[in-house]
C-alpha cells in the first residue's frame, strides 16, 4: 500500500476514536502528503533492486524508499546525510561509466551489481541496505503476511512446538 | 467587591487539595473523594483523559520514522531521549529538556511526564511488596534514618491497592517478597522455567526465580469493570497509553473513579509554586498556583494538603514554601529537607544464550518478564557491601532476519523461517544507601518559566554501589553458567546516570525522630500536620522492589488516616 494512503486511512481511524485534545494534533495525515523527496528516483531504484518485486511485493511497492529517505533526512546527522549523498553521486557515476545510463534507469540486476561493487562506499551501501531491510520488514505486507503480526494477541504461551 | 472576594475564595476552597495526579496523587484523589471530602487535584501538565492516546492504535508501518526519534528531537532532548520508553510513539508524554531546566551539580537524568496521570502512563508496571526485612534494613545496617513503620502496618494497604489496581502474580510463598492479592500470573517461557528449576537445585531454594508481578489485568474482576477497564490485550505498547485500561494508570483507574464520586475537581496546567502557611493557625491553609499557560497566580484553600508532585518536584514545592515560621521550607526545622535523595542502581546488565529447547518457541506477547528477588544479605550481612539487589530475568526466542545476499536472494532470505538460540538477559536493580551528601536544593537566583526556583541536583553513586554491581555480575555469571547458558556477557551501562532509573526517592523522608526526618509514621510533616507527603519523596530507604506499589499503599493508608483526623477535627 502506498505510504500516503496508509497515513490517510490512519487519519480517518484516529478521528473515529473521538475528539483528541489539541496537543495531539501532530498526529495527522499531512506530514507525508507535502513532503518533497529530493532523491526519490534514486532511492526507488536502490530499494527496488535490493528487494525486487517478484510474485510478491518488493520494497518499492511497499513504499520503503519513502521511509528510507524520510528516516535519513530526519533521524541522522549531517555527516551521515552527506555520506549518503556522496554515495548516491558515486553510484550515478558508476552507472554512467559502465552502462551509459543514469542509475535509476538501470534494470535491477545492473543496479544491484553497481551497489555491490561500489567498494569505496561500502559502509554507506551497507547502511542503505539495512535501512531498506528495516523499512521492508516493518511494512504491513511483510508483518501481516510473513510474521503473522497481531497488534493485540491477547495471549502468551511460553513454550510451544515450532 | 468584598462580597465578590469572599464568594471567589469560597469557590476556591475545598476540604482537601492533592498536588499531582500521577500514581500516588491519583490514589490520594480516589481515597479522599470516595470518603466524601471535596477534593481539588492540581496537575501541572496538560489534560489527558483516559483514551486521549493519539498513537495507541497505530500499526508499526504507520510511523513515518519506523518508531525512531528524529535527530531534532534527540538533539533538543539529550536527557529525556535516554529513557527507554521515549520513542516516536510516546515522546508527546515526556517533558522536553528545555521546558523545565535544572542544574546538575553531578550528572542526573531527570525524566518527567507532565500530564494527567503523570508517569503512570509510562511506568514499567512492576509491582512487588516490600517484606519486613526491607523495612527493617535501615535500622539493622545502621543507616542515618530508620523507618517508623513495618510490614504489618502497610500489609492491609498493599491488599487494598492491589485489589483495586489489579496485580498479576503467582503466590510464591517467599519470605523476602510477600505474596499479594494476585490475578492470574503470566506464564514463564521454557528457558525461564528451566532457569528457575536449575537455581532451585543449585542453591537449595535460596535463589528463587519467579514470574514478574505486574499491574496488568490478566483476569479482570467486577471492581475493574466498574472502573471501565478491560482485560489486558498483551500488546506491550503500554507507553502509548492503553485504550483498554489493561494496565493500571491514574488515567484509567483512580482519576475516573474519583470523578465518579462527584467530589473531585481536577485543574490541569496548575503549577504549584508553594504551600501557604498561616502563622496564627499554625498550619497550612492552601496553595499558591501559577497557571502554566497564562502564568497568572491563583490561590486555593483546604484543610488537608497532599503533596504528590513526584520526588524532585515535591522537594521543590516544600523547600519553596517559606514563611517567617519556616524560613528554610515548610516544616524544615532540622534543615535536612532535600537531603537523603536516593535511587536504584541500574548500572549493569548481563546477557547470554541457551542452546536447549531448540524445538520450542514462544507464541503471543507478554508485557512482563521473570524476576529474581533479592538473595543477598536478606536476613543477615553476608557480603562486603551493604544491602542487595533484585534482577529481572527473561528468556525469549525470535526469528532471525537473514540479511545476506542481494536482490531476489536477499528477498528469499528475508522470508526464511529460522530461529536462533534462546536469548537470556537480566537487569540489575540495586538498593542504594540514603546519604546526607546526596541532595537537591533550590538555586538562589535561577527560576523556571513559572517563576519557581530551579533545583540543583547533587546525587552520585558510591563504593557500595560499585561493589554491589560487581557482585551482580559475578553472581549472575555463576547462575547463568550453572544453568548452561553460553556467550555470557556482563557489562556496565555507559552513560547511565542516577535518575535514569526513574526511581528517585527521598528528600522528605519518614522517620520517628523530627530531628532527623521530615514525616511521621502517617506521612504528615512533623511540624505541619495537615500536610501529607506520600510520593517517592517520603521514602526512608529504597530496597530493591519497584517502588510504585509502595507509594500507592502508603498514600491510601495516609489518606484514610487524614480523613479520620479530619472528621475528629484534628486537622
Amino acid at each position: 500500500m502506498e505510504r500516503r494512503n496508509v497515513i490517510k486511512s490512519l487519519g480517518i481511524g484516529l478521528l473515529g476514536l473521538g475528539q483528541l485534545p489539541s496537543w495531539a494534533n501532530n498526529w495527522n495525515s499531512d506530514s507525508f502528503e507535502h513532503l518533497e523527496f529530493e532523491n526519490s528516483n534514486m532511492f526507488s531504484k536502490i530499494v527496488d533492486c535490493l528487494i525486487p518485486e517478484t510474485n510478491t511485493p518488493g520494497a518499492k511497492s511497499v513504499g520503503a524508499h519513502q521511509y528510507v529517505e524520510k528516516v535519513i533526512k530526519d533521524c541522522y546527522s549531517e555527516q551521515i546525510q552527506s555520506e549518503v549523498n556522496q554515495t548516491l553521486e558515486s553510484l550515478s557515476k558508476d552507472a554512467m561509466a559502465k552502462h551509459q545510463k543514469s542509475f535509476e534507469k538501470l534494470d535491477n540486476l545492473q543496479a544491484v551489481d553497481i551497489l555491490k561493487n561500489n567498494t569505496s562506499n561500502k559502509k554507506t551501501v551497507e547502511f542503505l541496505k539495512n535501512l531498506t531491510i528495516r523499512s521492508y520488514t516493518s511494512s504491513e505486507f511483510y508483518l501481516t503476511n510473513h510474521k503473522n503480526y497481531q497488534m493485540a494477541p491477547a495471549y502468551f504461551h511460553g513454550c510451544v512446538e515450532i | 467587591m468584598a462580597n465578590f472576594n469572599i464568594d471567589s475564595k469560597k469557590k476556591r476552597t475545598f476540604d482537601a487539595i492533592v498536588i499531582g495526579s500521577g500514581i500516588s496523587g491519583g490514589w490520594a484523589a480516589k481515597e479522599l473523594s470516595e470518603k466524601g471530602l471535596k477534593t481539588l487535584v492540581l496537575e501541572r501538565g496538560k489534560e489527558v483523559n483516559h483514551g486521549d492516546y493519539p498513537t495507541t492504535m497505530m500499526q508499526p508501518w504507520e510511523f513515518e520514522h519506523l518508531g525512531q526519534l528524529t535527530k531534532e528531537m534527540k538533539d533538543a532532548n539529550p536527557i529525556a531521549s535516554k529513557c527507554y520508553a521515549m520513542g516516536e510513539d510516546s515522546s508527546h508524554f515526556f517533558v522536553k529538556d528545555a521546558e523545565h531546566p535544572y542544574i546538575q551539580e553531578k550528572p542526573f537524568d531527570w525524566i518527567r511526564g507532565y500530564q494527567s496521570g503523570g508517569k503512570s502512563l509510562l511506568w514499567a508496571r512492576g509491582t512487588q511488596r516490600w517484606s519486613k526485612y526491607d523495612f527493617e534494613g535501615p535500622a539493622r545496617d545502621g543507616f542515618d534514618v530508620h523507618w517508623p513503620i513495618g510490614y504489618d502496618d502497610i500489609a492491609p494497604w498493599y491488599s487494598h491497592v492491589e485489589i483495586f489496581a489489579g496485580i498479576s502474580g503467582n503466590k510464591d510463598g517467599l519470605e523476602s517478597l510477600p505474596d499479594g492479592e494476585f490475578l492470574k500470573p503470566h506464564e514463564q517461557t521454557c528457558v525461564e522455567k528451566h532457569f528457575t528449576e536449575q537455581m532451585r537445585k543449585h542453591y537449595n531454594g535460596a535463589r528463587p526465580v519467579i514470574i514478574g508481578r505486574c499491574a496488568h489485568l490478566t483476569d479482570p474482576q467486577p471492581i475493574h469493570y466498574q472502573q471501565g477497564r478491560a482485560k489486558c490485550q498483551q500488546r506491550d505498547l503500554c507507553q502509548r497509553g492503553c485504550p483498554y485500561g489493561g494496565y493500571f494508570s491514574s488515567n484509567a483507574s483512580t482519576l475516573p473513579w474519583a470523578k465518579m464520586t462527584g467530589n473531585m475537581t481536577m485543574r490541569n496546567n496548575s503549577v504549584v509554586h508553594s504551600i501557604i502557611y498561616d502563622e496564627k493557625k499554625q498550619k497550612a491553609v492552601g496553595v499558591k498556583v501559577i497557571d502554566a499557560i497564562t502564568k497568572q497566580e491563583v490561590e486555593y484553600f483546604a484543610r488537608i494538603i497532599f503533596v504528590n508532585g513526584s520526588t524532585v518536584n515535591t522537594n521543590i514545592i516544600l523547600l519553596n514554601s517559606k514563611s517567617s515560621r519556616f524560613p528554610n521550607g515548610l516544616s524544615n526545622d532540622n534543615g535536612l529537607m532535600g537531603k537523603y535523595i536516593h535511587f536504584h542502581n541500574f548500572q549493569t546488565t548481563i546477557s547470554g544464550e541457551y542452546e536447549g529447547f531448540l524445538d520450542k518457541k514462544t507464541d503471543g506477547i507478554r508485557p512482563n518478564g521473570s524476576y529474581i528477588p533479592r538473595f543477598r544479605n536478606v536476613k543477615k550481612q553476608e557480603t562486603d557491601f551493604l544491602r542487595g539487589y533484585a534482577s529481572g530475568f527473561s528468556a525469549s526466542r525470535t526469528e532471525i532476519t537473514n540479511r545476506e545476499g542481494w536482490g531476489e536472494e536477499l528477498k528469499n532470505n528475508l522470508f526464511e523461517k529460522k530461529y536462533g538460540n534462546w536469548r537470556v538477559g537480566s537487569h540489575f536493580m540495586g538498593e542504594t544507601i540514603p546519604k546526607i551528601t546526596n541532595y537537591v536544593k533550590l538555586d538562589e537566583t535561577l527560576k523556571d518559566q513559572w517563576g519557581v526556583p530551579q533545583i540543583r541536583i547533587n546525587v552520585a553513586m558510591d563504593d557500595n554501589d560499585a561493589k554491589m554491581a560487581k557482585d551482580f555480575r559475578e553472581q549472575l555469571t555463576e547462575m547463568y553458567t550453572l544453568a548452561g547458558f553460553t556467550n555470557i556477557k556482563a557489562n556496565g551501562r555507559n552513560g547511565w546516570n542516577p535518575g535514569l532509573d526513574i526511581h528517585e526517592m527521598g528528600g522528605v523522608i519518614m522517620g520517628k525522630d523530627p530531628k532527623t526526618s521530615q514525616l511521621n509514621e502517617w506521612n504528615q510533616l512533623h511540624h505541619c500536620k495537615n500536610v501529607f507527603v506520600t510520593d517517592g519523596a517520603c521514602m526512608t530507604s529504597n530496597s530493591t522492589q519497584n517502588p510504585s506499589l509502595t507509594y500507592m499503599a502508603l498514600t491510601a493508608r495516609a489518606a484514610n488516616h487524614a480523613v479520620e483526623e479530619f472528621r475528629k477535627g484534628n486537622l
